[in-house]
């Protein structure tokens, strides 16, 4: 079983990195409100809000470039537990995942809550039935994670 | 981990899988079928069966989670099989 030892390092950069971005979407943010009451077109606004995002996630993705898998999937284990989960939370909702709940709550009201009830108990099973194999697989891949346990 | 320790570990581990999920799963099937009868009680001005699908559901899977990544804690230092050294 390929248990070896590894500290977990946290990265001390993480809040400073995290700060810059934030302050960058901020920024832009407020930047096309300005626009926006300078009267610029709509067409144009929706373009910046679209790209601009875009434009950030790119650069990051510049700035920190990997081959490694464990890199690219847990950001080699540098990132505390509580960014990952909030993370792979925000993954796993997706934007389907909020504009399908939010219709089906306007379309059928409050029984539309067992759309939610479900998604709780899939995370809750997934995190339960996959966590433990997590240590035991190098690399990352589902189907990796799928396989029997080493 | 030694080799001999292996099948313990994940005799272990099962266990402590179901015995995190099953409750859990027990009560999200009962609870929606009790929820209208619960209903007619008010908590906070909201209905008891609603209130308590939406946020006694989600801290109870908080609570299952965070329990379930304890104990699995001990059990990988119980057989050698942390990650941390």
């Amino acid at each position: 079983m390929p248990t070896t030892s590894r500290a977990r390092v946290v990265n001390p950069r993480l809040g400073t990195y995290f700060g810059i971005f934030v302050s960058l979407l901020v920024g832009l943010t407020l930047l096309l409100l300005i626009f926006e009451e300078l009267g610029t077109s709509d067409a144009l606004l929706r373009w910046g809000m679209l790209l601009g995002p875009l434009v950030l996630y790119m650069a990051i993705a510049l700035c920190a470039p990997t081959q490694d898998s464990l890199e690219f999937f847990a950001a080699g284990r540098r990132v505390p537990a509580g960014y990952t989960g909030l993370a792979i939370g925000v993954a796993a909702l997706g934007a389907t995942g909020i504009v399908a709940l939010t219709g089906v709550f306007f379309l059928i009201g409050f029984d539309g809550l067992f759309f939610s009830i479900g998604g709780i108990a899939g995370f809750v099973i997934m995190a339960v039935m996959i966590a433990p194999l997590l240590p035991q697989v190098r690399n990352l891949h589902r189907a990796e994670l799928s396989g029997p346990p080493l | 981990m030694e080799r001999k320790e292996r099948k313990p570990y994940w005799r272990h581990t099962k266990w402590q899988m179901i015995a995190s999920v099953v409750p859990f799963l027990v009560l999200i099937i009962v609870l929606p079928l009790y929820a209208d009868s619960l209903n007619s009680s008010r908590f906070l001005g909201f209905p008891l069966g609603y209130f308590l699908s939406l946020h006694g559901v989600f801290v109870l899977a908080v609570f299952t989670v965070a329990s379930f990544v304890n104990r699995q804690d001990a059990i990988d230092h119980w057989h050698g099989a942390h990650e941390d050294g």
